[in-house]
This record gives C-alpha cells, structure tokens and sequence, in this order.
C-alpha cells in the first residue's frame, strides 16, 4: 500500500475518534463504515465496467424504501429489512440477467427505468400522507441510532471482506465473459456476491448516505484511487480509504459549517476527482478521453 | 509424444433469430498441430469456436471434444484456453498483468495448484513464453499497446496449459512485428496441443499449420495447406486478397 494512503487512514480514525469525544460516536461510525464501504465497492464496480449498473442501484433503494415506507410506517427493522428485501431482490435479478448474457447497459436502463418509476409513485404517496421523503433523498448520518449502527457495521465488514476475499475473481469474471458462462458454478456465484454487497450497501446505507450522495461515493472513488495506484488490491484498499477519509472529512466541515454531512463529503470527492485528474495528466477536458 | 486431441463437429447448425450462422458444419480435425479457419466477414468463424466451447448452443447437431488420454469430455471448456477477438479492459481497472495472467490459472486450477510459489511458477512460465518483459508485469491491463494486450491475452490462455487453444482472430489490429511475434508463439504453443486459429490471413501460419479449413456459414473445403491455400480465391471471391 502507497504510504499516503497509510497516513490518510490513520489520520482519519485518528479525527474520527478526537470528534467523538464532542460529538455522539454514532456520527463518525456511521459516516466512516458507509464511505469505507461504498469506496471498496466502488474500486470493483469501475474494474468490472458495472457504472451503468452502480447508477442505477440508487434508483432501486430509493423505489425500495419508497415502498417500504407506504407498508411499513415506522422507519425501524421492518422497514429496514422490508426495504432490503424488495432492493437486493431486484439488483440480484438484473445482476443475474447480465451474467447470463443479457447487454448490461440494457439491464441497467430497465433497472433504473422501473425502479425510477416506482419510486416517483411511492415517494408521491408518501408525501400526501406525510411520510419522510426528503430524508429517503438526503439522507442524514446524524439520526443513526444505535440499532442501525450495529447493522451499518455488520455490512460494511461482510462488504469489505466479501471484496477483499473474492475481489480478484469478480474482476476477471467481468472481463472474461465466457468464464462466468461455461466456468464452473462459483463463477456465476461470485458475481452474485457482488451484486448481493450492491445491494445491501445502496438499499441498506440509503437513510444514512442519502438517494443523491449514493451516486457519489458509488461512482468516485474508485476512479480517484486508480489514478494513483495499480493493482486490485492496492486499488480496492486505496478506495475504501479515499471513502472513509472523505466522509470523515465531511462530517468535520458539517459540524463545523452547519452544512449537510453528506454534501460536504461529495463536495471533498468531487475536489479529489478534479485534483487526481489534474495531477496525473493535465485538465481532463484538455485531454483525450483516457484518463 | 503429446496425446492426439481431436474436435468432430456433426451436422452443427446455428442460427441468431432469424439469420443462419453456421448450416450443417460437419468436420474433424485434430492435433497436435495448428487448424487455421478462414473465411470472409460474416462467415461464422466466431460462432464456430463459441460453439465449440460451449457458449453457443446449436439449433441442431453436435460438436465434441476428445482428448486422448481423457476420452471424450462433457465439459470441454476445462481443457480449453480460448483468446476472443475483442478485448478492452475497463477503463478505470486497477488489475495488473501479473494478477491477470495469476487469476485465470487460480479459476482453471483451483485447487491443483498446491501453493503459491508453483502458482508463481506457473505465470511467470506463462508471461516468459509469451515474451512479456518483466518491466510490464505490474502493468495495467488498460495501459497497454494492443500488441502487448494481445501476447497478455495469450499468456491467461496458455497458463492452465490446455490442450486445445482456440484464438480469434489473433492478427487483427496488430502491426506486422507483432503479428510475427504472435505467429511465432502460436507456432511453439502447436507443437504439444491442437490449435484452431480464425484468420484472414493464413499465410502467416503457412508453413506450421496442418489443416485448412475455408468457412463461409457451410465448409466449403479442408485440407492441407498446400492443398486449399491456391484454391482461396475461387471459394471466396474477392474478399481473399493474398
């Protein structure tokens, strides 16, 4: 691992634990387990091509807890689980269609076609009884309870070592199209891991990251990471750290500024994306359409 | 002396939709050796390895794959390394050279590979036969000319040393250096193992192929080089251009 990227992890447990000690530790624990997760997953869906996919998951929680919300009132385990179910189910069902062959772009454009539509009814709904749609779209790190803290953290280890363990095999299986189809059944089982982890962490981490950041921290830290380093794990450590730092950093200028946690930490990724590219090769629309 | 492996292809037809791609294909060929397949555009040179490898169901007949020592195969794609036409990693794809070439031994192997320094082993034998410069191995794959993309490609293929090597159109996009490197390791890969090559151009391979075969949806001839190369432009018109 580049040292850098070392002093950036240490740095940022070290500021999460000092803004503990002001603050309830549920804000940085939540904030930090959701940006390490979706930067590790993020490092994965851009070595596998899936953006098209990892922009539309978000339109699947939000349909999801849109949903969840009108059956379930209470935004408490039922909904949580409710909502998981509905999200997981659909991504797996669109993940599978992919690996069976079907055009991923086109799985993706009905995935997020459906569930944008779905969520538009829902959310509609839910506004004329009253219901918490600005949240769903927001999100807000700061009302984690401790319930929701226990399931955030159980996610996001079995995300982050369903990815360091298989992490190697989801990318080549991405790649090499044929290997998930005539390969041996892990293959396809593996594939499924990933869009099983998309799941959870888009539908699951949705109160917290919020519907708009969810894009965000899906789409940019891995291609920040992989201008800084090579390697599969090198690059999937290297993203789930820019997600953590950039969260934790968020969450400091919030409480600081009275902004939105997770605005200010899609704020600190976009800045990080435009330096990293700038770095590396000049403006990027100065340049050719490589990276 | 390496086992004969041989691929009988009886009555296959395919078709997408409407549109036949292969119509009543019947052959045998065998190895060790290389089988060059040459056809025009369209002529369903693709469709005939994904068939072979299990990827593309036929309408209707069979194609199998014998190995001597194994017999015939249920699952053919296990003793298989197959190189597509196109290949274009990611973009944004951390994945090296190394971990690449590492990964596909790992999936084919599984659990024959008994450690992690055999497993070394096995790809840096792989990388070195395809002529791959130490300097490329912490590469990524996306940084990549399109020649070295393509020795890359040979080198998963190769790692798992399978005995049959299917390759797609292995020259296309390449200049004429790399297309002799290429040449020349497919030619070494021939001396153990039967390869089927797709090709516009069979000369490349002249000299160390053992069977033509000239495809256009239906096998319209096969035989030794020497035999089908000078009748090319009578079975496919203009587009066979020496």
């Amino acid at each position: 691992m580049h040292k850098g990227f070392t002093v950036i992890a240490l740095s940022s447990i070290i500021a999460a634990a000092l803004l503990s000690l002001r603050y309830p530790a549920s804000w940085a624990i939540g904030m930090g387990l959701a940006g390490a997760a979706y930067g590790a997953l993020s490092s994965i869906l851009h070595a596998r091509g899936l953006l098209f996919v990892a922009g539309a998951s978000p339109h699947v929680a939000l349909a999801s807890a849109g949903i969840s919300s009108l059956i379930v009132m209470d935004a408490g385990t039922a909904w949580l689980v409710l909502s998981l179910a509905i999200g997981v189910s659909i991504i797996m069902a669109a993940g599978y269609m992919i690996e069976r062959g079907f055009n991923a772009d086109d799985a993706a454009a009905f995935m997020a076609s459906l569930s944008s539509t779905a969520a538009v009814l829902a959310l509609y709904r839910l506004s004329a009884i009253g219901g918490d749609v600005a949240g769903l779209i927001i999100g807000d790190p700061l009302l984690v309870g401790v319930g929701e803290l226990v399931v955030l953290s159980l996610s996001t280890l079995a995300i982050i070592i369903a990815l360091a363990v298989g992490g190697w095999r989801m990318i080549y299986i991405g790649m090499m199209r044929e290997e998930s189809l005539l390969g041996p059944t892990k293959s396809l089982a593996w594939s499924m891991i990933l869009y099983l982890v998309l799941g959870l962490a888009t539908v699951g981490m949705l109160r917290i990251v919020g519907y708009v950041l969810e894009h965000v921290l899906l789409l940019l830290p891995g291609i920040i990471a992989s201008q800084a380093v090579s390697g599969w794990r090198r690059g999937l450590a290297a993203s789930a750290i820019i997600g953590l730092s950039a969260s934790i950093t968020g969450l400091i200028v919030a409480v600081n500024f009275d902004v939105s946690p997770s605005g200010a930490s899609g704020a600190i990724l976009v800045l990080l994306f435009l330096m990293a590219h700038v770095i590396r090769g000049g403006a990027p629309w100065r340049r050719g359409g490589s990276a | 002396m390496p086992p004969e492996t041989r691929i009988l292809a009886e009555g296959v037809t395919v078709a997408y939709g409407e549109k036949i791609a292969l119509d009543s294909v019947t052959f045998e060929v065998s190895g060790p050796g290389i089988v060059q397949v040459v056809g025009p555009n369209g002529a369903g040179k693709t469709t005939l390895l994904k068939t072979i490898i299990g990827a593309v169901k036929p309408l209707k007949g069979s194609i199998r794959v014998e190995v001597g020592d194994l017999g015939r195969l249920d699952n053919p794609y296990e003793v298989i390394g197959y190189v597509p036409q196109y290949f274009s990693p990611p973009q944004y794809n951390p994945m090296t050279v190394y971990e690449f070439v590492e990964a596909s031994a790992r999936l084919r192997l599984g659990r024959k590979v008994s450690n992690s320094v055999m497993l070394g082993e096995l790809v840096e034998d792989a990388l070195k036969d395809c002529r791959i410069p130490p300097s490329f191995y912490q590469s990524r794959l996306s940084e990549l000319s399109g020649g070295m993309l393509r020795r890359v490609l040979l080198a998963r293929a190769i790692v798992f040393k399978p005995r049959v090597l299917l390759l797609d159109e292995p020259f296309t996009f390449l200049d004429s250096e790399a297309s002799r490197i290429i040449a020349d390791l497919i030619v070494e890969y021939s001396r153990d193992s039967l390869v089927v090559v797709t090709t516009h151009e069979p000369l490349l391979l002249y000299e160390a192929t053992r069977t033509v075969m000239v495809l256009n949806r239906r096998i319209l001839a096969v035989g030794e080089p020497d035999e089908i190369v000078p009748k090319l432009y009578d079975l496919m018109g203009s587009s066979w251009v020496a």
